[in-house]
């Protein structure tokens, strides 16, 4: 296992714009270790960045590899789930069962949308603590060239004895979880449940189209 | 009163939409209560905001975004390098009078140093000399975040036409950094608010927007592509950024959004959502408005 002195760089920009990390189950107990952690993202940023500059792939066998690298340690329900808030107890069971299913291909079709961001960027860790008795947060540089480091923390979460995973992606401070959940409640605010859902659904063609 | 109270009402004399901007402000409430967590949703004007929302796109995509991409175009990676190096040790000043009125000596230190550094042996502040000899990153302070340490709660977020997103408390500390700018206060680069407007002062304006722009063409265009509803993204967007600034990056508190417990008893299962007893420990959510799901 990596030391906490262990630095991997790289990672791409694409996986950030979409906050496609391993997301995870609820806690089973103690915040992860700030070791384990961080391991977690190095192993992770590490195998992401192997599939991104391989040359050899075209970008939809990138992606494939990405969606299997990325399905285990993914539970984007959670995340689905979180996003929704207090919302979430409002819908009935169909309704659910849609927007999971709606949010699981928003999430890959943003992936696919941003592959072609890659251009090479370096990925340092720079730390790892507990933050809450549940969460451990790890925080990261990305290094382009001509332009100013971008901070990028990660959020994690023991999942049952399996270890840890990342639940929220932040970028300058700016939460994924936070934004899609208050752009979510804007429209459900304004449209309904059923707005949403629709608006997911033109979203996922649009980017599929793009 | 306060210097930087001083320069808003003084500044106000000579033009008319200061002093209105200053009452609408002050009657907006932007001296009240102390932020809260839910604050990113004060959006009284929302209706309005979107309006102007609407304005600031197409003017965008008719004038900044065409222009930004021209300059990428004409343009190599260090020619922009060096104009945004530039820019930034222009604003110095800016920073430094926002440093000090914190409290941040030692960082007020490390913003005079690489101003020194930069604007002597770096072409007048072209070269980040700084960075190459490893002092730590660049910061940004205004008189927005100086308020914000001080206690004052945002206010109602505003979409300023052509400014962009902004709130009360932010759109006071903007017109009070015009006042803090040795350019602006002597004249040579004014735009029309602490001073007249010069060439070199709508320059540096327009210079500001263009490069802030060409920095942004990707993430503009991806944010614009997934965002199922833009305005939204922009304002929560506003509002984590600029709280992360007045934290100067030390990361948020807020553990509850990460906290299913806080919306169902996570043991109650998918498949039946009427049994699942509400969890809510701490009252945060005692009055949900139920969508009109329809």
């Amino acid at each position: 296992m990596p030391t906490s002195r262990f630095n991997r760089r790289r990672l791409l920009q694409s996986l950030l714009a979409v906050g496609l990390l391993p997301f995870g189950w609820r806690a089973a107990g103690a915040a992860p270790s700030p070791d384990a952690a961080r391991a977690l993202i190095e192993e992770v940023s590490a195998e992401v960045l192997a599939i991104l500059s391989n040359q050899a792939l075209a970008n939809r066998q990138k992606f494939d590899a990405l969606v299997e690298l990325l399905e285990q340690p993914i539970d984007l329900d959670l995340v689905a789930r979180l996003i929704l808030g207090r919302y979430w107890r409002t819908t009935d069971d169909g309704q659910r069962q849609q927007y999971l299913a709606l949010f699981r291909e928003y999430a890959l079709a943003n992936l696919a949308s941003k592959l072609h961001l890659y251009r090479g960027q370096s990925f340092e860790v720079t730390g790892a603590k507990v933050v809450s008795d549940k969460d451990a947060l790890v925080t990261s540089r990305i290094l382009s060239d001509g332009e100013p480091p971008l901070r990028v923390d990660w959020r994690l979460r023991e999942r049952d004895g399996a270890g840890p995973v990342t639940i929220d992606l932040i970028v300058e401070g700016v939460s994924l979880i936070v934004t899609l959940r208050s752009e979510f409640a804007s429209v459900i605010e304004r449209q309904g449940f059923d707005g949403l859902l629709a608006e997911l659904r033109q979203r996922i063609v649009q980017t599929r189209q793009a | 009163m306060s210097r930087s109270l001083r320069a808003v009402a003084g500044g106000a004399a000579g033009r008319p939409w200061l002093g209105w901007l200053h009452g609408a402000v002050v009657a907006l409430g932007l001296l009240a209560a102390p932020a809260l967590a839910q604050e990113e949703q004060n959006d009284p004007l929302e209706p309005f905001n979107r309006g102007v929302f609407q304005f600031n796109r197409v003017v965008d995509g008719l004038l900044l975004e065409p222009a930004a991409r021209i300059y990428r175009m004409v343009t190599p990676q260090f020619f922009r390098t060096g104009v945004t190096n530039f820019l930034a040790n222009l604003s110095t000043p800016v920073v430094l009078a926002n440093d000090l009125l914190q409290g941040e000596f030692q960082r007020a230190e490390l913003t005079l140093g690489r101003f020194m550094m930069n604007t002597i042996l770096g072409l007048g502040g072209v070269i980040d000399v700084g960075d190459k000899l490893g002092m730590p990153e660049r910061h940004y302070e205004d008189f927005g975040q100086t308020l914000a340490v001080h206690g004052v709660a945002s206010g109602p977020y505003l979409m300023l036409p052509l400014l962009g997103p902004s709130n009360g408390r932010d759109a006071v500390g903007r017109v009070v950094d015009l006042g803090f700018d040795p350019l602006t206060v002597m004249g040579v680069a004014g735009v029309g608010i602490v001073s007249e407007p010069t060439e070199l002062g709508l320059a540096r304006t327009g210079a500001q927007a263009v490069s802030l722009r060409e920095a942004n063409i990707e993430q503009v265009e991806e944010l614009e592509r997934s965002s199922i509803d833009l305005y939204a993204a922009v304002r929560t967007f506003y509002y984590q950024y600029r709280e992360n600034q007045i934290r100067n990056g030390v990361p948020a508190d807020i553990d509850d959004i990460y906290d299913e417990n806080l919306y169902e008893d996570p043991e109650a299962s998918l498949d039946d959502p009427d049994e699942a007893p509400l969890e809510d420990p701490q009252g945060v959510y005692e009055d949900p408005e139920t969508p009109d799901a329809d």
